[in-house]
């Protein structure tokens, strides 16, 4: 078997398509100083050939429907015709006396490298399509017909090293059942089109000796790459294909409806995610919004503190491409367990209960500043909503939101446009904080139960200890006091009663959470049509009852077998 | 020779369709047009030579326009990186 990343979901079975991208190589033959002239010429003509290749395609598009290919086609005529590889191609003919074939090979591989190196990943991924438009102006000059996509006969598999984009404009969409390719990643071409398509795809594996007409499997969810299966193996992929297939219909059927009880009573689900680009899981998963977006990742993969600027575009990508819909940013949630290297933080004997999250964040106003007003400028873009993790008291709270109030002021006094309304919330995961959740009510415009955290603190179990884990249980009638006594306060308030733990995700917890009175679950989005399918059959009436006689009850596991065995 | 600082507004960055705009734009003048970003210089008349300044969204990028029309095509180009390019 071989494994790559899979970059899109789904199963697909079928005979293989090797595509070979190079098919054109370099001839190495050489022209002398008499044929200069004539190769130039050459050169033009095939450059005149290649545009006009380019525009077919282009007529071939509607400019409303296929915007984004219109543009990109258009792009590629600007690439054919470049002054910049133009000239690159005819120093290889005057100089080096290359054949017009070889020059634009040699001409456009030299500005692709130079591509290769940016560090911003789109323009680096524009190698690729340097690369294409070298090819497809040797098969000009050459006479050569490329391989193409656009001819396939049967559905098949397409393996191939990499896939060009005008490539994957042609392509005959109906015959393709997956792609599995050597280059790209999960913002190549072929990952988004596979999106697109719904067909899976995994890239980064290798497809030597992959040969056409194979029968061939593909798991876009694990990245497995099967050539010729057994039959065993065939049934395996053939039932996991059906489940898949029977999940993703059921679950499109939810996505267009809201989480309305029987009864009429609404909730909001929404997601949690870790990187702006997530958020089109929204609209996949069918949800209301971001209920956390959890912001360490833009700390974790660099190299040194991000700065207001970076932040700022990672936000506002998210604030706009959530088209609307509330994104939850929460506040820098780093400490002990979780350093930075580049913000070495003393080892702690405990660092669950250390210099973490906003105990850090007010000692270091630089971070913090840095933070808020990159989410505070890129809330003139969209609706965001600022999240405080690991709120122990009052006096961290009205420091926080002190913070919060300076950095307006300073982009006012700057002209800098942002939301002035911002809501300004906090998390409810430290038990001293849900116990006196009606004292913090007053000064937060919402809270969000983050269950992990609050389950660990107040069982004192960590759940990382296999010994004690069997202790961890977010049904512990302690707990479901704690959470109980949050979202009351809440309610009592008028302010959202939000959780974005695990328990948000336990289909089972969801009767009991909307019978509390719970106003928002956020969880990741494959767990979401399971709860929005549970709220949608259940009723407010109902969950209430539920609600109440889980409460009378005395122990964890008595309370989730009641749960789990609710239909 | 007229020399000018814009921030790209496009929020993808300078490619695409904003590259596109810019470089017919570019081509409407007699004059040459020279982008300059991080101390690299290219012709503003070449699709490559505009990709290759990795314009992203927020960047900076000096623009250096000297001919006959220059005082024109400065205009016009204020045009486009202060307003136009937001909603390519």
């Amino acid at each position: 078997m071989r494994k790559g990343m899979g970059v899109s979901q789904g199963i697909a079975i079928g005979p293989a398509m090797v595509y070979k991208t190079r098919v054109i190589e370099l001839t190495h033959r050489m022209i002398t100083v008499n044929d200069v002239e004539s190769e130039k010429k050459k050169a033009e003509a095939a450059i005149a050939g290649a545009k006009a290749e380019l525009q077919n395609i282009l007529d071939a598009l509607d400019p409303k429907k296929d915007r984004a290919k219109c543009d990109l086609i258009e792009v590629q005529i600007e690439l054919a015709a470049d002054p910049m590889l133009q000239s690159k191609v005819n120093q290889y003919i005057e100089v080096s006396y290359r054949n017009v074939g070889d020059a634009v090979i040699l001409a456009a591989e030299d500005i692709a490298k130079q591509f290769d190196g940016f560090c911003n990943e789109y323009y680096r991924a524009r190698a690729v399509d340097i690369r294409d438009i070298g090819e497809r102006l040797a098969a000009q000059a050459f006479g050569i017909k490329r391989a193409s996509l656009a001819r396939m006969e049967t559905p098949s598999i397409v393996f191939a090293k990499d896939i060009s984009p005008s490539e994957t404009v042609m392509m005959d969409k109906e015959k393709v059942l997956a792609f599995v390719t050597e280059l790209g990643s999960q913002t190549s071409h072929t990952a988004i089109l596979a999106k697109m398509l719904e067909i899976p795809a995994v890239v980064g594996v290798s497809v030597e000796g992959v040969m056409d007409g194979e029968r061939t499997m593909v798991d876009g969810a694990t990245g497995e790459v099967l050539v010729l299966p057994s039959d065993a193996e065939l049934a395996t992929y053939e039932k996991r294909r059906k489940n898949f297939l029977d999940k993703r219909a059921s679950l499109k059927k939810l996505r267009a409806l809201s989480a309305t009880t029987t009864d009429g009573y609404t909730v909001e689900l929404c997601i949690n995610i870790a990187d702006p680009r997530e958020t089109a899981k929204i609209k996949e998963a069918g949800a209301d919004g971001v209920g956390l977006f959890r912001t360490e990742f833009l700390y974790m993969d660099a190299k040194e503190l991000p700065g207001e600027e970076e932040q700022f575009n990672a936000y506002k990508m998210a604030a706009v491409s959530a088209e609307g819909r509330p994104v939850v940013i929460r506040t820098l949630d780093i400490g002990g367990d979780k350093t930075l290297p580049y913000l070495p933080i003393p080892q702690e004997a405990n660092p669950f209960l250390g210099y973490r999250a906003i105990r850090l964040c007010l000692d270091r106003p630089d971070i913090f500043k840095a933070q808020l007003r990159a989410i505070l400028r890129a809330s003139a873009f969209g609706r965001l909503e600022i999240m405080f993790p690991m709120i122990g008291s009052m006096n961290q709270l009205y420091r926080a939101k002190q913070v919060v109030e300076e950095c307006k002021k300073e982009l006012a006094g700057q002209n800098i446009p942002f939301d002035a309304k911002i809501p300004v919330g906090m998390m409810v995961e430290i038990p001293s904080a849900a116990a006196a959740a009606q004292l913090f009510a007053k000064a937060s415009d919402f809270f969000s139960i983050g269950t992990n955290d609050l389950c660990q603190y107040a069982l004192a179990v960590d759940r990382m200890n296999v010994k004690i884990s069997d202790l961890y249980n977010h049904f512990n009638p302690g707990v479901l006091r704690l959470i109980r006594n949050t979202i009351r306060a809440a309610n009592e308030a008028g302010i959202m009663a939000r959780m974005c733990g695990e328990m948000a995700a336990d289909a089972a917890a969801a009767p009991l959470l909307l019978g509390m009175g719970l106003n928002e679950f956020s969880m990741n989005p494959a767990s979401l049509p399971y709860i929005k399918d549970k709220v949608r059959g259940t009723s407010m009436a109902r969950a209430k009852d539920i609600a109440e006689k889980a409460m009378e009850m005395d122990s964890a596991i008595d309370i989730q077998n009641y749960l789990e065995d609710l239909q | 020779m007229i020399s000018k600082e814009y921030t790209i507004l496009a929020p993808e960055g300078l490619h695409a369709r904003p590259a596109k705009e810019f470089l017919n734009l570019v081509r409407q003048f007699k004059s040459k047009v020279v982008l300059i970003k991080d101390g690299i210089t290219a012709d503003a008349g070449s699709m490559l030579g505009i990709l290759s300044m990795q314009a992203t969204y927020n960047s900076k990028i000096i623009l250096e326009v000297s001919g006959e029309d220059e005082v024109h095509a400065a205009e016009r180009f204020d045009c486009f990186f202060d307003k136009e390019i937001i909603n390519l």
